[in-house]
Parts: structure tokens; sequence; C-alpha cells
């Protein structure tokens, strides 16, 4: 048993992706539509996508809905949604059994396909949008996640931090956007910026798991043939961010216990798993630099990771740390940086960091969640390429091509989100 | 050396396991999944965070150690007198790992390669501490972050402060890694004592899953195990008030919506008894409230709830709870509603069709779970540890009948025994 991996091109800006394997007792279906992202579709197609897994036309309750989709194994129908550089991918997946393991063999994957269409094709809408009632709990949802991004300090300063990192870019906006356009979010413009997504947004479908699934892809490329579809937006997802001509720091007090440090890196440096391994070795793993000097000699902080945007060319850090320590640990990062770019590693932690970056490719081939994500990224890189072949590539990395990579790499801005002083909030209040 | 097999199988899914009985003590767990590139194992002692008044054969009587050890073991344990485990691991290109709960420590790799080397890895650094004042005092700053960390995720302050509402006396109370307190008590002395006490294979399970060979596995394992004596471990827990301890606990923080989590205190078990009442409580727990059901669509529809309402069971040794979290700007009226709902379930009874349809959307889950080698290593570790067999689950789920909930619905949603957690602006 091995994966099987094909991708066709159905016309009208539609890629159909064929991802198998019968090691897997279940099948899935994603279908994502691809649109850049703006102050205001970021809020607009979360609460669509809430919204159209809530009821359809045919079931016209959620709890219904809900209580089908449980008796049908605990099939799933949810939002899918994930974003790359400037751009975000949203719509509906689903999830089941593959008919050979339910009791007596019952057939459920096209029952659940046919949900999912309905869900996408069929909406609970009338003359004044979607249905009134759903339409006013799902858009307190989307706003109730907007403010809920201050209950997790560490994401909290991470969201704050990208704001700064890509003033006036697109990926400045969180997942959920911000709170007033949540809270203009509108029933009728809804609707229409439906109709909008459906026509004219790029649209990528994976069908994966068991190889059963194959007998559902008719049916999914028939309901898209019934909509109307042009004016397909182009797509580019890789816009490197600009670097900024100087560094710039920003410092926010919240109530918090442990201060937060984000630091985000820009480079002209344009190859995508020299940066990606140089970032890894850097503070993608437990014997990186980062971990190594900043945690384990130090005993700055419990955690200092670097991760590699390759759509925006930007490396971001972060660390937690007490804050009379912020200064040392930013010290030290860029200190950790600058060895790198002076070569100050060895070829046995080079090797090793391509091992371990290897085993988190290689392990994507076990879950149907992520061999979609795998080859959806792929797809942001015009490539195809499987696990194995891109560990084939990695492995012929130089120490030269890191050392590169890592001096080209500039520090663009830094957040800080401290503890604030409880006697002074207190006398303020 | 000398080992006793036993193989468990299920045909109705297509899984199967093998559990070795090694002569050095311990208990070895292998689920074959041919096709796999990951290959999971976890190494995991039934000690956690809880257990912090024990005695061995050696001991005269009870002791009791400051919170935080079983964390702090774990976290020290990865440095050997030579090099750092992390090291080891990256030459086979496994990413080791750990985690501490209230009753477990979990030592992890995963892989797609070189599995028995990193097998190898695990066993050895797992049997072989190596602690020094020096090396302990430089954790403890690491540590004081991790726990400072925590504190600054608020859905996870909100459940330990549920705990503290929940438990009187019982350690579950205390967060797994102690507080910045009581942390600068432990010393190298201290984690030697816990360690010889609960790092004996007897008390240890090795669980690993993935393409891989029973043979290559018990190998290695001849090789690596250290012959391992009963220690007579026995640990002890301070009696437990029926009633909780408070039945509102409310903290402020800033914060988007109000967070809630709401608790019903139930009594503990063990074995076959705790899988059933897992089992009963994990149904009863989604009759009650899942998406399908009238109470989430009144909370829901009256904009009580929003998105992230959840519920669990929770349990473990001396605690079990059926737990309800998530978001509102009335929880007490969420807590309120919900009593309402067990009152009425038990005044009506089960609903047949509601019943059916989470016993078949179970049967879907459990099944669903053989999709992934992690997955299949957690559930073995849990079924493991509490010494029972993981296909036991599918059997009980199948014989589960309405009058078994309705028999286990006082004892398990005892309206009496509700504590409350908010945490607002």
């Amino acid at each position: 048993m091995s994966v099987s991996f094909s991708k066709t091109e159905c016309g009208r800006g539609i890629g159909l992706t064929r991802i198998y394997d019968d090691k897997f007792k279940s099948v899935s279906v994603y279908i994502f539509f691809v649109t850049k992202i703006n102050k205001h579709n970021i809020s607009s197609n979360s609460l669509i996508s809430k919204l159209l897994i809530t009821s359809n036309s045919k079931i016209k309750s959620r709890t219904a809905l809900n209580k089908e989709l449980m008796r049908l194994y605990g099939s799933s129908i949810a939002v899918a949604s994930t974003r790359a550089g400037d751009y975000q991918m949203i719509g509906l997946c689903s999830s089941c059994l593959c008919d050979k393991f339910t009791i007596g063999r019952e057939q459920i994957s096209g029952k659940v396909t046919d949900m999912l269409l309905d869900c996408l094709f069929s909406p609970d809408i009338d003359e004044n949008g979607f249905n009134e009632k759903y339409f006013k709990m799902r858009k307190q949802d989307v706003i109730d996640a907007v403010k809920a991004s201050v209950n997790d300090k560490r994401g909290y300063a991470i969201i704050k931090a990208r704001k700064e990192i890509y003033k006036g870019e697109p990926s400045e906006n969180s997942a959920y956007g911000g709170l007033d356009e949540a809270v203009a979010l509108d029933n009728k413009a809804l609707v229409e910026e439906y109709k909008e997504l459906l026509r004219t947004a790029r649209v990528e479908i994976f069908v994966a798991g068991h190889s059963d699934a194959e007998k559902n892809v008719s049916r999914i490329l028939e309901a898209f043939d019934n909509i109307p579809r042009d004016n397909i937006e182009s797509i580019d997802y890789r816009a490197f961010s600009p670097i900024k001509p100087e560094p710039l720091s920003f410092e926010e007090k919240i109530d918090a216990n442990q201060t937060k440090l984000v630091m985000a890196f820009k480079t002209k440096y344009d190859d995508i798993y020299a940066n990606k391994l140089m970032a890894m070795l850097f503070g993608g793993a437990p014997f990186s630099k980062l971990f190594v000097n900043v945690r384990e000699k130090l005993s700055l902080c419990y955690y200092c990771a670097a991760g590699f945007a390759d759509t925006k060319n930007v490396m971001i850090v972060d660390s937690g740390t007490d804050n009379e320590n912020c200064d040392k640990a930013k010290e030290e990062i860029l200190a950790q940086l600058e060895a790198l770019a002076n070569g100050d590693f060895t070829d046995v932690e080079l090797d090793n960091t391509k091992l371990a970056l290897c085993t988190g490719f290689k392990s994507n081939n076990d879950t149907v969640s992520d061999m979609t994500a795998w080859y959806l990224t792929q797809f942001t890189r015009n490539e195809m390429c499987s696990p194995e072949e891109i560990c084939e590539r990695l492995m012929t990395v130089t120490r030269e091509q890191i050392i590169e990579a890592a001096a080209a790499m500039k520090l663009d801005t830094v957040y800080v989100v401290s503890p604030e002083d409880k006697t002074e909030a207190a006398n303020e209040n | 050396m000398k080992i006793e097999k036993t193989v468990f199988k299920n045909d109705k899914i297509g899984a199967e396991y093998t559990v070795f009985h090694h002569s050095s003590g311990l208990d070895i767990y292998v689920m074959k999944m041919e096709g796999f590139s990951t290959v999971n194992a976890a190494f995991a002692t039934r000690y956690g965070s809880v257990n912090t008044t024990f005695k061995t054969s050696e001991d005269d009587d009870f002791v009791t150690v400051p919170m935080g050890i079983a964390h702090y073991l774990e976290h020290k344990l990865f440095e050997n007198e030579d090099c750092d485990v992390f090291e080891l691991y990256a030459k086979t290109g496994a990413n080791g790992n750990a985690f501490t709960s209230f009753d477990q420590t979990v030592y992890t790799f995963s892989c797609t390669d070189n599995y028995l080397e990193s097998l190898a890895i695990l066993l050895d650094f797992v049997q072989d501490p190596y602690f020094t004042e020096a090396s302990v005092d430089k954790e403890r700053g690491i540590i004081e972050q991790e726990i400072k960390m925590c504190a600054d995720s608020l859905e996870r302050q909100c459940f330990y402060n549920l705990l503290k509402a929940m438990y009187a006396k019982h350690p579950v109370k205390i967060d797994i890694a102690g507080t910045v307190e009581s942390i600068q008590q432990i010393n190298a002395e201290l984690l030697y004592k816990c360690y010889n006490a609960f790092y004996d294979l007897h008390n240890m399970i090795l669980v690993i899953a993935g393409d891989v060979n029973e043979e290559d596995i018990l190998s290695v394992c001849d090789s690596h195990l250290k012959k391992s004596t009963d220690k007579g471990l026995e640990v002890s827990f301070p009696d437990e008030p029926y009633e909780v301890a408070q039945p509102e606990i409310c903290e402020n923080f800033t914060v988007g919506t109000p967070l809630f989590n709401i608790g019903f205190k139930c009594d503990p078990a063990k074995g076959n008894d705790l899988l059933k009442k897992h089992m009963c409580a994990n149904v009863l727990i989604q009759l009650i409230s899942n998406s399908a059901s009238p109470l989430y669509k009144k909370l829901y529809e009256q904009g009580l709830i929003n998105n992230a309402f959840s519920s669990e069971v929770f349990f473990g040794e001396g605690y079990f709870a059926c737990i309800f979290d998530g978001e509102s700007n009335d929880p007490l009226k969420v807590r309120d509603m919900i009593i309402e709902e067990v009152e009425r379930i038990k005044r009506e009874g089960i609903d047949s069709e509601s019943f059916e349809i989470i016993k078949k959307s179970a049967y879907g889950s459990l099944v669903w779970e053989f999709n992934n080698t992690e997955i299949c290593v957690n559930n073995l570790l849990g079924a493991g540890l509490m010494k029972v067999d993981l296909f036991e689950t599918i059997d009980i789920l199948a014989k589960l009948t309405e009058q078994d909930l309705m028999d286990n619905i006082d004892t398990l949603f005892d309206t009496k025994r509700v504590a409350v957690s908010i945490i607002q602006n």
C-alpha cells in the first residue's frame, strides 16, 4: 500500500486532487475557495463558511443536520480554512468512515458527500439573506472569536506583532479579522459575497483517504458544472514582505504573567528549503541554536521557537520570558543568528536538522488531513512534489546556502507584550 | 529472556495488538499498522502530579513530597551525564518529546526511519537518571517560565480553578507543574527518591505502533531493559469529602467573553469498572449536551453559549468528573440549565433515538482512531495503564443499554455535587 496522488485541472479555475491510500479507514472531501485577504473578507468568509455548515435548504435545522451526521457514524461536515501568505483558502470539508467499516457495510460516503454539496450549493437562503436566526448566532460566534484572541497571551502577542510585521499587506489581518468588521457584517451583502465566492474564486477540491472515495468524485464535479464561473481571480501566492528601512520596535502592556517577545526577520534570499532548513537549525528543533542556548544554557525561557513563512519570506521567532530578561533574550537570539551567518555550526548539526525536517515531511503520509495540507502547500509553491521528493531536494542543501540564508535575514520588527504593573493598573481604575 | 505473549484482536474493525510481559517486569504493547510511514512509541510510568504521597518496601512509612516533582523529573531525565537526549534523537531523525499529566508521565518519540535505534535511546535514557544540584537548579528557571506561560492561557486557568472548586484535599487540585513556590523545594535527592519509587518497570509500560516488527522490538528490549525488582510501591491519597469544596469560584482577568467550566464531581473507579463508568459518562454527557441535543439548541439559541462550548469526561486515580466548558455572559444560567436538563432526563428517561445515534457515532469514532499511529499509541497507553483491553471499549459500547445509563445517571450527574469556575473581566 502506498499513497497515490493525481492532480487534474478541470477548467474554469477548478483543480481536483486525488490522494488515495487504502491503509485509511475513512474518506474525506475538501473544497477550498482561494481568495486574497482583505480587511473585510476575512470576517465575511468566516461567517459564510460557518453558516453553510449550520443548515441548508433541505435540512433547515442545525440540530437535525448534526443528528443526521451522527447517525452516519459520526461523520462530519466542517469549515475548512487555512491561509498561505496573502491568501486564504476557505470552504467546507466532509469526513466519514469508509463504507466497508460500517456495521453491515452501510453505504454512507455517498450520502455524506451529497450533504456536503447541499450545504455548499443549496444554502438556507431566502430574500432577506441567510436564515436570520442562524445569521445572528453565527455572527456572534465570529465576534466572540475575535474577542477571544486576548484569552491566550502567546497567540495574542503574535496576532499583534503580525499587524506591524505586515503593515499595509493583506497578511496583517488575523484569522477572524477585526471587531469593527465583524460587527458590521450584513446578511444581504453576505449572500452576494457568497455568490461571488462561488463564481470567481479559484477552487481546489481534494478527495482523499481510502480509494473507495473515487466513487463520489463524479457527483462533486457535476455539482460544479451547475454553477456559473467567470472572472476567476488569478493567484500569485508568493508576495515577499518588504523589509523596513530600519527595524521597528513596539511594546504593549497587558494583564499577563509573562513577557512575550516576538521578533520578525525578513529576507530577499529566495530559496524556500535553504531558508526552512536554516530556520529549523536556528530555532525549530530541541537541538536548535535557540533551544540549546536561550533555553537550556541561559534558562531564560520555556519556549523560544523560529518558523519560516515561505510565501512572505519572513522568519518569526517567539518566546516567553520574565520582563527583566527580555533584553537578554533578544540579544541572545540576535547573537545566535549571527553565529549561524558566521558558519558557527557543524556538518553533523546540519545533517541532523535535515533528518528531523524529513521526518516531519514524511509523516504527512499518515493522515488524510496532513496529506491534503501538504499538497495544498505544494500548490502555493507551484509544485506537486511528494514528501519523499522534497526530502531528496533538502538533502542537497549545502552549508554555504545555510550561511547565506542566515546572513540575508534582516531584523524587521520587534513586538513585546509585557505584564502591566497591577498596582498601577488598579490606581488608574 | 522469558516473555509471555497475549494477542488481542477485533475482527469488526480489522485491528489487533500484542502484549508481551517481559521478564524485566515491563509490559510491552505492540500494534502493527501496515503501510504507515510513522512509528510512534511511548514509555510511560504510572506517576503523575497527584502522586505526592507514597511508600515502597524500603520506606517505614508514607512520605509526602512537594508538588511538581513528576513534571520536574520529566524535564531532568532528558539530560544524561555526558549529553542531552535530544542530541541522540537528532542522529536518528526522531522527534522526541514527553508530557506529564495528573496520573502518568510519558516519554514519546515519532519517526519515519531508524525506529529501533530511537527505541534504544528511549529505553536507555528513561532508565538512566543523572541529576546534580547544579543541573536541577538550572532547570528551575525554565520550569518557572513554563508555569507562567500556562498561567497566561485562560482556558487552562479556568479548568484548574474548577478542580480547586471541586476537590478539597485531592492533589488533582494543584497544577501539574506545581507552583513557582513549590518547585523551589525540589532538589536532586528528592528527584532520585521519586524516580526510584515510580520508575520501576513493574509500574511502567512501553507502547509502540506503526509498520514495525515484533521480534526486532523484543530484541532491542532484551538488550536495553534493566532487570527490575518490584519495589512494592503504594500510593496514598487524602480522604476526599463527598461534596465539592466550593460551588463557585471566580477570577478576574482580561478576557474576551467570560469563560466557564462546570463540573459534576463523581466517585472514582478502577479497571473494568472505570471503563464502563467512562463509557456511561461519555454517552450521557453527549445525550445531555451534544450539538444535536435539545439543551444545546436552547443554550445556543438563547445566546448563552457560542461555538466554543464543549464537554469532557475527566478521570484518573482518585478522581472522576463530567465537565462542560465554554464562553458565556451568564455562566450561572448555563449551569442551572444543565442541571434542569439532567433532572429532566432522570425523570423522563433516555430518548431512545438519540441513544442509538450516539452509540453509532461513538462506534464510528472508535474505528476512526485506528487511522492514526499516534492516536493508537495514546489509546493503548490509556488502556495499558488502566490494565484493561483496548477492544473492551468496543464491546462495552455494543452492549450498553438505556438502563445502564439510568442506573448510573444519579451518581455521574449528582446535582448536589456541582461546581462552577468563571473567569471574567
